[in-house]
């Protein structure tokens, strides 16, 4: 950082220059708009392809192929109900820091983190099943490249599961800035615009639960 | 550190301690209530996703509840958790009106390829 940034912290989101536009919505918020945009046509690419593949099934072969397992719904519904969680920790986290409650915005941003973390184990544990006999979708037949369904499966929520590693990896770092006390001054720009990555990655999971997991 | 900021160290991490403090707040009792609301909803899903639910009433009134309960939860979570209710118009519709093309697309392309499934021109569409 320059003498010049030292000298003049930065400016308090609600302090942010008003914009006929954008209001007092900061240029990491609106940036990170712009980078959620264009991630989430990656996710409808993803889809998109998927619903093409399933709509174009013929009704005589079926979308699952015979010997393929079945989801786990109960479980999947879980993990669906663990990034919600942490989707309410996160914003608890910023309400937290926007007043100055630092000890509890460290508490829920830590709480966010080990959602997200508990969500990627639950995600090993769902395509591997640790090892464990009968567990896991690989070991009990749904492999990469053996029908549409096994491959857009993995695609999607591959492709979602390193979303959930980035965040995790994203608010960990915001969360090692909090402990060293960055944001003592209650600033709560970086962690809005982190969060909004996070809301992001639960947001496209209820899509994908519904779209892949339940749809008939 | 302030006073504010010294004082908020020594807060109890119990919880009641939090209960209390997430009451205290219109805007965080608020993200409680969509919190239930999207418990709510990914139990119901799940419930009408059964099979005696499918029999009674079928899959395509199962498959729009599905499409409708997921919108429902994709919205709560963007417009409260990530305040899009709060920013401006300009902010709102720019994160918003562009999918209006993957709408579009998946209407024409899911469209296409069930209407080439019920003519009998799949074969040889994919390998």
């Amino acid at each position: 950082m320059s003498a010049e940034h030292a000298e003049h912290p930065a400016l308090m989101p609600n302090e942010w220059p008003e914009d006929p536009h954008f209001g007092r919505a900061t240029s990491a918020k609106v940036g990170m708009w712009v980078f959620l945009l264009s991630d989430a046509f990656m996710f409808a690419g993803f889809l998109l392809a998927y619903g093409i593949l399933r709509g174009g099934t013929d009704p005589e072969v079926g979308w699952i192929p015979a010997g393929e397992p079945a989801f786990g719904i109960g479980f999947t519904a879980f993990l669906t109900f663990l990034l919600i969680c942490s989707s309410v920790t996160m914003v608890l986290s910023i309400s937290a820091l926007q007043q100055n409650h630092l000890k509890y915005a460290k508490f829920f941003l830590g709480a966010t983190i080990f959602g997200g973390a508990c969500f990627l184990l639950g995600q090993v544990y769902e395509y591997w099943g640790f090892g464990l006999e009968g567990h896991g979708l690989v070991p009990l037949g749904l492999n990469f490249g053996a029908s549409h369904r096994a491959t857009s499966f993995y695609c999607i929520t591959g492709f979602h599961g390193m979303h959930v590693f980035s965040g995790v990896t994203y608010l960990t770092v915001i969360f090692i800035r909090m402990l060293k006390g960055k944001y003592d001054d209650g600033n709560w720009n970086h962690l809005e615009t982190a969060g909004l990555f996070w809301h992001f990655v639960d947001l496209v999971w209820i899509l994908v639960f519904t779209l892949v997991y339940l749809w008939i | 550190m302030s006073d504010t900021t010294t004082a908020s160290e020594q807060a109890s991490l119990s919880p009641g301690a939090l209960w209390a403090w997430i009451k205290g707040d219109h805007h965080r009792w608020a993200y409680m209530k969509i919190w239930l609301w999207l418990f709510v909803l990914t139990m119901a899903e799940v419930f009408i996703a059964e099979q005696f639910i499918i029999d009674i009433i079928g899959p395509t009134l199962v498959n729009i509840g599905l499409v409708l309960m997921a919108l429902a939860k994709a919205a709560y979570v963007a417009l409260i958790y990530m305040h899009l209710n709060s920013e401006t118009r300009v902010l709102r519709w720019t994160a918003l009106w562009p999918f209006a093309f993957p709408a579009l697309y998946a209407f024409v392309l899911i469209g296409e390829a069930v209407w080439r499934v019920f003519h009998g021109q799949l074969n040889g569409m994919f390998p």
